[in-house]
């Protein structure tokens, strides 16, 4: 019994859901840390184009990425809904603004198709895959390759 | 005896006479019409009676070679390839529209047609031209704007009526509105060069609409889509 339970777990896998603009976007629960209200993010001199700023979490430095510019989408002021989604990637805690946080959901290793080409390598490096989901589809981003190894040494430099 | 003779032979000359010309006349009866015709008539009206005559053979007993093709063959013209060989006729073709340009496909190289809607999902850092991917039959259609894709300027940005999902590749293209299904014949379509590498296959000479051609713009969306060095 057990065992078909760990076998049942074994494909399936859980996403905290974000949005940014009409999108939803899932990234693994188990490379988040937390889920913070918007706090003061003090812009750092100098930082790369997709950084917004840095923040003090419980006194460690954490920089924040904005999701937006990261997906070429256009800047927006920050709502109350909009929150930052603090992260483990490649050993380097950092934090992704988005617009909001929608919630966690379950989702079977079978329901992930693997996203068409679209003439964009970038895009193609980090969308792990789409999975369906109320008559639209839900991107899955690797946050491992959300950042190349440029970007994220760039960060730790900060 | 020698006076009923020459009475005869007359009658035997006549005979082989007679003979010779119905045999004569069966030759001139039995040749083919065309050479004269193409030499009396001009290209225009060679063309008619190809379409003619391709209306009244059965489309199975003619070889594909045979299908009618552009006016310039019959006057010995420097021969282009067109696309127009690759046809049954007639040809049915839906027409549609795209900022105000009245656009037709083949109708045997659409998969389906559904209406615009949104549930759309955009991807990150996409093309202009890719408007982004819809979950349709179980398979994830990528949506192209049908405006970039053929270079279509126009400001509005009113979102299209209804999406054309192409045969092959999962690819479908944005209409505005959709119009009737025509059926056409080989002339009266202005076949383009098919060694144009065009995305159009040519005009359709009554209603001046471009025919797509959906085979070069799967792989034009292909090698647009595909990672680069592939």
């Amino acid at each position: 019994m057990a065992e078909q339970l760990a076998n049942d777990m074994q494909g399936q896998m859980q996403y905290v859901t974000f949005t940014l603009e009409d999108e939803v976007y899932g990234i693994n629960v188990m490379q988040v840390q937390e889920v913070l209200r918007e706090i003061e993010v003090a812009p750092v001199p100098g930082a790369p184009h997709y950084v917004t700023g840095i923040i003090n979490l419980r006194g460690n430095v954490v920089s924040v990425i904005d999701a937006r510019t990261r997906f070429g989408l256009p800047e927006r002021k920050s709502t109350p809904l909009t929150r930052i989604i603090v992260i483990e990637a490649q050993q380097q805690i950092i934090g992704i603004l988005v617009d909001s946080v929608a919630e966690v959901v379950d989702i079977e290793a079978g329901e992930i198709e693997t996203a068409p080409n679209v003439g964009n390598e970038e895009t193609s490096r980090y969308i792990d895959g789409v999975v369906s989901r109320d008559d639209k589809l839900l991107i899955l981003v690797d946050l491992n390759k959300l950042l190349t190894e440029v970007e994220l040494g760039e960060i730790a430099s900060m | 005896m020698n006076r009923t003779m020459p009475a005869k032979l007359p009658d035997s000359q006549r005979a082989l006479a007679d003979y010779l010309d119905d045999m004569l006349h069966q030759a001139t009866s039995s040749a083919p019409a065309r050479p004269v015709i193409d030499k009396e008539q001009p290209s225009l009206s060679v063309e008619l009676m190809l379409q003619s005559a391709t209306r009244a053979a059965a489309p199975d007993a003619r070889p594909m070679a045979d299908k009618p093709g552009p006016v310039v063959e019959e006057n010995n013209a420097p021969v282009e390839r067109t696309a127009a060989a690759e046809f049954d006729y007639p040809m049915q073709c839906l027409m549609f529209q795209v900022a105000g340009h009245l656009l037709s496909v083949p109708l045997i190289q659409l998969s389906s047609v559904i209406d615009w809607n949104d549930s759309i999902t955009r991807l990150p850092q996409s093309p202009a031209w890719l408007l982004g991917l819809i979950k349709h039959r179980q398979s994830n259609l990528r949506i192209v704007d049908s405006r970039h894709l053929l270079g279509i300027r126009n400001e509005t940005a009113d979102n299209p009526g209804h999406l054309l999902v192409l045969a092959e590749g999962g690819w479908a293209i944005t209409c505005d509105r959709l119009g009737q299904v025509v059926n056409l014949d080989c002339a009266e379509v202005q076949w383009k060069p098919t060694d144009a590498d065009s995305m159009l296959l040519g005009t359709i000479r009554d209603s001046l609409a471009s025919l797509l051609n959906p085979t070069a713009i799967v792989a034009e969306l292909e090698s647009r889509a595909a990672p680069a060095g592939h």
